[in-house]
């Protein structure tokens, strides 16, 4: 009676603030039925068709609530508290109704409500709801001696309405997980078919789980049962290829075919190219399409992974034309890859076949200074080289259980070569005297055998970090040539004498080196662990060379000793490395050294001397890293190497391949020891597109070994030998810094870079000291809006100050690029592309400038929705530009030009065909 | 005014009933596991039609990562106002390509009262923080129930960003409409909140019921100010040329 005076009072007062608005409330008390205390409960309102929540609040000390409603409709209270039956009650607001008053709502205490039920045995209408099927209440045996506590436990929920009709929730829902993660299925109210397609798929796939899946059932211990679903994965099938076809001026044409087909878990494809355009093969994209596999993927402990290409060492391989000569590329090849055993074992490999011919003319200049003389040195060289390739390869690799893995790896190749060579150069000294002019020829043909095998192991244990793995290999290779070598030496003296060579060379060469590495990681804790290694390698080779000279013009029968030789090459090498990583979440410290033994054994069978050596290489090594924050890292390098004078610098095997120069042994070699120091800082904001990044590195080497040349100033030839200099340290270094910004929408670079380096060598026993300084600016820009524009330009100034110091005057130049690309979209599916370089090698006292231009272009136009037809008219080499380039050398500049693809232009045609499907899984 | 001296006492006896009220939970911590598919998610990145090297990088990372990723974190609340704080992982989690779903990048301050958050998010570098009003959140109430860190636990699925389907299990017991991350909206706190089709779920693992002196819950303060629509514009410009990548990564940062 006091609280209804009090509840009046409220409303009154609820009522008097409410005059004047239209807002939309529900309001009362919520109340426990039997002790009349006021309950602190929440308040839900749903919408009474489709339960989606409009508003909630909890109630003020004295169990009332007021609460504001957005809209009129119908509606459904909800008001719940712990440990008591919730209460439902629908109702409407409407203008005519905008306040609905509930008064007094009667909660009843769960317990109480149940004991009521069981222990009067009057079995009330209870509707217990279950998750798919519905209870009805004479299905529910209530036993009148029944716990209070096991119908409690039997039923979490239950409501009770206005009329005081009462709903239980029956046996709780039985969680469900498919592939190990729980599963709720899509509510369709929320979620319609435009939000993604493949909702609708997951949830088919759950409906039609007795054709696609089996059923783990898991009881997990507790109340609720978790049934488990493992789902098939469909098999994919379908075939794509492109076609590609150009035709162009001057004779120039490109053509390629590529067609893969899959199904399931194999895959099968070829490809045939043939160009004469520059392209020697696939590109990089098409390659990666095909699957041919020649990659080993590492995963970091980021998660990141990385492929290390292994192989491929030629232009077939890599299909790159690095713009020397005018190549003839044809190319085939055949892949096939396959899975089984539940993914565990799978089975790469390959059959490629190329044939390659490339037509050089490289034109040279060079200008050498000694302390008393010039040597002006200018050459012509005419060379056709053509190979032909055949390459088989298998990759096996097994997965012996989650923690083991073994790869095998077979492959085979065969190869012809073909090259031919013809040049002729002249000598001259300072004051334009002729020194002496060549005619030389040299042809030579060849095949090449090679076989290649290895084995990886790799296993961790259960500790984790612990690991071991092994890595052993065997290559073997026997190549056979014929070798017709010919020059005439022509020196105007007092006497004109002709110096003539003329050679057959049968050489055959066999190798087989066999490799083993054992790594072994062991952590001492989760912060430090270490990792040891053996390896052992074992190189044994034979070199046979036969030099004969002509009896009679095209006879070459007579045994020439001097020139021919053969040797037999044994190396063995037994390493050991220990390696020591620390880390924490903000810092990786790695340091650690590897110590090579290498016994060098060569025996030259005709004289039966023995050469021998013995040596110990020390790698040590150390990388200090510490992240500053998750995009900003600093990094600090140290490394140190050991170089072993080459058997060619000790004793070197006499040739006469260039009769210009001769190598003299010296059998005082000593190694020489590089450190390497670098640091680096960066840091990088991708929102704000804000990076920097700054790097520096010094090294230096002691006990360098360097050349000393002799020129005998009558003739223009010299001799070299090397040499160690204990009395300097050649050193290099270099300073970098870049920033990027994105200025008005432009992605704005700028970097800047020092590099200078100081080193030694002595011509005609004199110590000349190399120093060489640069200094370079670029400026990048780049703006591109996706199926639009794209535009791209860079460039900048540099400096470079070369000084040898046996030379008058210096060297320095200043230069400058620029490079530029940009592709536009037109309209009617019409793409404009063009790129253009420039580049300004500035004079020296000794050299005139150097240009370069570069421009292409192409307009093309796709057709079809998926764009998959692709016409194009392309310019080359617009300006009918020849490449230059221009290195100083130890004791001056060396100028060298080689023919070019000149200017051309080309029509082509490019189809890509493409056809998927999917089969569903069998069970 | 016998009425009057009844009415007091009731009123009095009614305060102090009101007083006790040991169900009702209103500051405590809650420990909370986010659990992430990683092997589906990495999956779902290469796409239907990968790639083989796309498809041999998926391999490879299906062998060496474990399927699952459990990242901590804890939930400070007190009267309607809460503070989310992820906890750095001991080991890292070996993430496919720097995905944020398999991060944790945001510490969030949840004001009940004025209906506002602050979040405080690490996106590729810059560091934001987010000032906005709660995000509005279509929620539908269901029937089921299930037992969470001890407490029974109503399903709500909602839809958030106006594409995401969520499906989050919230207890009455605790008085504060607050949850995991920026999840809010329910009559009460979200101990569960799963993303079914981004293969992510968020559990309490323990529930602590302890008074949170409400000094400690404070907003996070560094990082350059703006609100959703600014961080979404931001989004948009620096994901512009990320293909299909950008508007994914841009919902799971705006989460």
């Amino acid at each position: 009676m006091k609280i209804s005076i009090l509840t009046i009072m409220a409303c009154l007062i609820c009522a008097i603030t409410s005059y004047g608005q239209t807002t939309y409330s529900i309001k009362g008390t919520t109340v426990d039925t039997v002790t009349k205390a006021k309950l602190s409960t929440t308040i839900t309102v749903l919408n009474a068709k489709d339960s989606i929540l409009q508003a909630y609040t909890h109630t003020n000390a004295d169990g009332s609530f007021n609460l504001t409603v957005t809209k009129p409709g119908n509606y459904l209270l909800w008001v719940t508290y712990p440990g008591y039956a919730s209460y439902e009650e629908k109702f409407t607001i409407n203008p005519a109704v905008p306040t609905h008053n509930f008064g007094n709502i009667n909660l009843q205490d769960r317990a109480k409500l149940l004991q009521e039920v069981v222990i009067k045995g009057e079995v009330k209408a209870i509707k217990i709801k279950g998750d798919t099927t519905e209870y009805n209440a004479k299905a529910f045996v209530i036993q009148p001696n029944d716990k209070v506590e096991d119908l409690l436990r039997q039923l979490p929920d239950v409501h009770v309405d206005k009329d005081g009709k009462i709903t239980a929730q029956g046996e709780s829902v039985p969680k469900v997980t498919v592939d190990g993660e729980e599963f709720f299925g899509d509510d369709p109210l929320l979620v319609t078919r435009n939000i993604r397609a493949d909702m609708v798929d997951k949830v088919q796939i759950f409906n039609k789980k007795s054709d696609q899946a089996t059923f783990t059932g898991i009881d997990d211990g507790k109340t609720t049962k978790t049934i488990n679903i493992t789902l098939r994965e469909d098999k994919k099938t379908g075939m794509f290829g492109k076609g590609v076809a150009g035709v162009g001026t001057d004779g120039y044409y490109e053509g390629q075919l590529m067609y893969n087909k899959f199904k399931g878990k194999y895959k099968f494809s070829v490809y045939g190219t043939m160009a004469n355009d520059g392209k020697t093969g696939l590109g990089y994209q098409d390659a990666s399409k095909l699957g041919a596999s020649n990659s080993n993927m590492v995963i970091l402990d980021d998660g990141g992974a990385i492929g290390i290409l292994i192989g491929g060492g030629d232009a077939l391989d890599n299909a790159t034309y690095n713009g020397q000569g005018l190549p003839q590329a044809r190319t085939a090849g055949v892949h096939y890859d396959t899975k089984w055993g539940d993914d565990k074992q799978s089975i790469n490999t390959n059959y490629k076949l190329g044939d390659l011919s490339l037509n050089t003319i490289t034109t040279t200049n060079s200008q050498d200074n000694y302390p008393t003389t010039q040597i002006n040195r200018s050459s012509v060289a005419n060379s056709d080289n053509h190979s032909f390739r055949q390459k088989a390869d298998v990759i096996y690799q097994k997965t012996i259980d989650p923690n083991t893995t073994l790869k095998l790896s077979v492959d085979g190749t065969l190869k012809n070569l073909d090259n031919k060579s013809h040049s002729l150069s002249t000598t001259t000294d300072g004051n334009n005297n002729l020194l002496n002019r060549e005619d030389k020829t040299d042809n030579s043909k060849g095949e090449q055998k090679m076989f290649n095998a290895s084995l990886l192991f790799n296993k961790k244990f259960k500790k984790p970090q612990r690991t071991i793995s092994w890595n052993v290999s065997e290559a073997f290779s026997q190549t056979d040539s014929k070798r017709y070598f010919n020059s005439v030496i022509t020196t105007p003296a007092a006497t004109t004498v002709n110096d003539t060579t003329a050679q057959y060379q049968p050489t055959t060469s066999i190798s087989s080196v066999l490799n083993s590495n054992l790594t072994y990681t062991e952590p001492f804790s989760t912060k430090l662990a270490v990792t040891l290694n053996y390896a052992f390698g074992m190189n044994n080779s034979t070199s046979d060379r036969e030099s004969y000279n002509q009896s009679a013009p095209g006879r070459y029968d007579v045994f020439d000793p001097v020139y021919s030789n053969n040797y037999n090459y044994n190396q063995l090498t037994n390493q050991l490395g220990a390696m020591f990583n620390y880390h924490t979440s903000v810092t990786t410290l790695t340091f650690g050294t590897k110590a090579s033994n290498v016994n060098l054994k060569q025996i030259d069978q005709f004289t039966a001397k023995v050469y021998k050596r013995d040596f110990v290489n020390w790698s040590p090594q150390a990388v200090f890293r510490y992240k500053i924050n998750t995009s900003s890292n600093y990094t600090f390098i140290y490394n140190g190497s050991a170089t072993q004078p080459t058997i060619d610098q000790i004793q070197p095997i006499r040739n006469n391949t260039n009769l210009q120069n001769i190598v003299i042994g010296n059998a005082n070699l000593e190694p020489s020891f590089r450190h390497n120091f670098s640091t680096s800082f960066y840091s990088s904001k991708t929102v704000s597109a804000q990076y920097i990044s700054l790097g520096g590195n010094y090294s230096f080497t002691t006990n360098s070994i360097t050349q000393n040349i002799v020129v005998d100033p009558t003739t223009g030839r010299s001799t070299t030998q090397y040499i160690n200099i204990s009395s300097k340290n050649p050193f290099n270094y270099s300073v970098r810094a870049t920033v990027s910004r994105r200025i008005f929408g432009i992605s704005t670079d700028l970097s800047l870079s020092h590099i200078g380096s100081e080193s030694y060598s002595y011509s005609n026993n004199v110590l000349s000291t190399n120093t060489n300084k640069s200094y370079n600016a670029t400026l990048t820009l780049q703006i591109n809006q996706p199926k639009k524009y794209s535009f791209y330009v860079y460039g900048g100034p540099s400096y470079s100050a070369v000084k040898y110091s046996l030379q008058q005057g210096n060297n320095n130049s200043f230069g400058y690029n620029a490079s530029t690309q940009g592709t536009l979209y037109l309209p009617a599916k019409f793409q404009l592309a063009s790129d253009f370089s420039y580049r300004y090698q500035g004079p020296t006292q000794m050299i005139p400038p150097v240009i370069t231009r570069m421009w292409n272009a192409t307009v093309s136009k796709t057709f079809f929705k998926g764009d998959n037809l692709k016409l194009s008219v392309g310019g080359n080499n617009l300006l009918n530009q020849e490449i230059v380039t221009r290195t100083p050398t130890a004791t001056g500049i060396t100028q060298t030009s080689v023919n070019t693809i000149k200017r051309f232009f080309m029509f082509t045609i490019s189809w890509d065909f493409t056809k998927f499907g999917t089969t569903t899984a069998q069970n | 005014m016998k009425t009057i001296l009844i009415t007091l006492t009731c009123l009095i006896l009614t305060g102090s009933l009101m007083a006790q009220n040991p169900q009702i939970v209103t500051s405590g911590t809650i420990t909370f596991e986010k659990r992430v598919n990683l092997h589906t998610v990495a999956k779902q990145e290469i796409g239907t039609n990968p790639s083989p090297l796309s498809q041999q990088m998926y391999e490879a990372y299906k062998k060496s990562a474990p399927q699952f990723a459990t990242m901590q974190s804890t939930l400070i609340f007190n009267n309607n106002k809460s503070l989310f704080t992820p906890i750095e992982p001991t080991t890292p989690i070996p993430n496919f390509s720097g995905n944020p779903i398999n991060k944790q990048f945001n510490t969030v301050y949840t004001d009940m009262t004025t209906s506002s958050n602050i979040a405080q998010k690490e996106i590729y570098g810059d560091l934001f923080l987010v000032k906005d009003s709660i995000r509005k959140m279509t929620w539908r109430l269901t029937d089921e129930t299930q037992d969470v860190a001890g407490y029974t636990c109503r399903r709500a699925n909602g839809l958030i960003l106006d594409s995401v389907y969520v499906v989050a299990f919230y207890t009455d017991k605790i008085w504060m409409s607050g949850g995991p991350e920026s999840f809010a909206g329910l009559p009460g706190m979200i101990l569960k909140v799963a993303i079914p089709h981004e293969n992510v779920s968020w559990t309490a693992t323990k529930v602590t019921v302890e008074n949170i002196p409400p000094a400690k819950i404070v907003p996070p303060k560094k990082g350059s100010v703006v609100n959703n629509k600014q961080l979404i514009d931001k989004l948009k410009v620096a994901m512009k040329n990320w293909g299909s990548v950008g508007p994914y990564e841009m919902k799971i940062y705006l989460l």
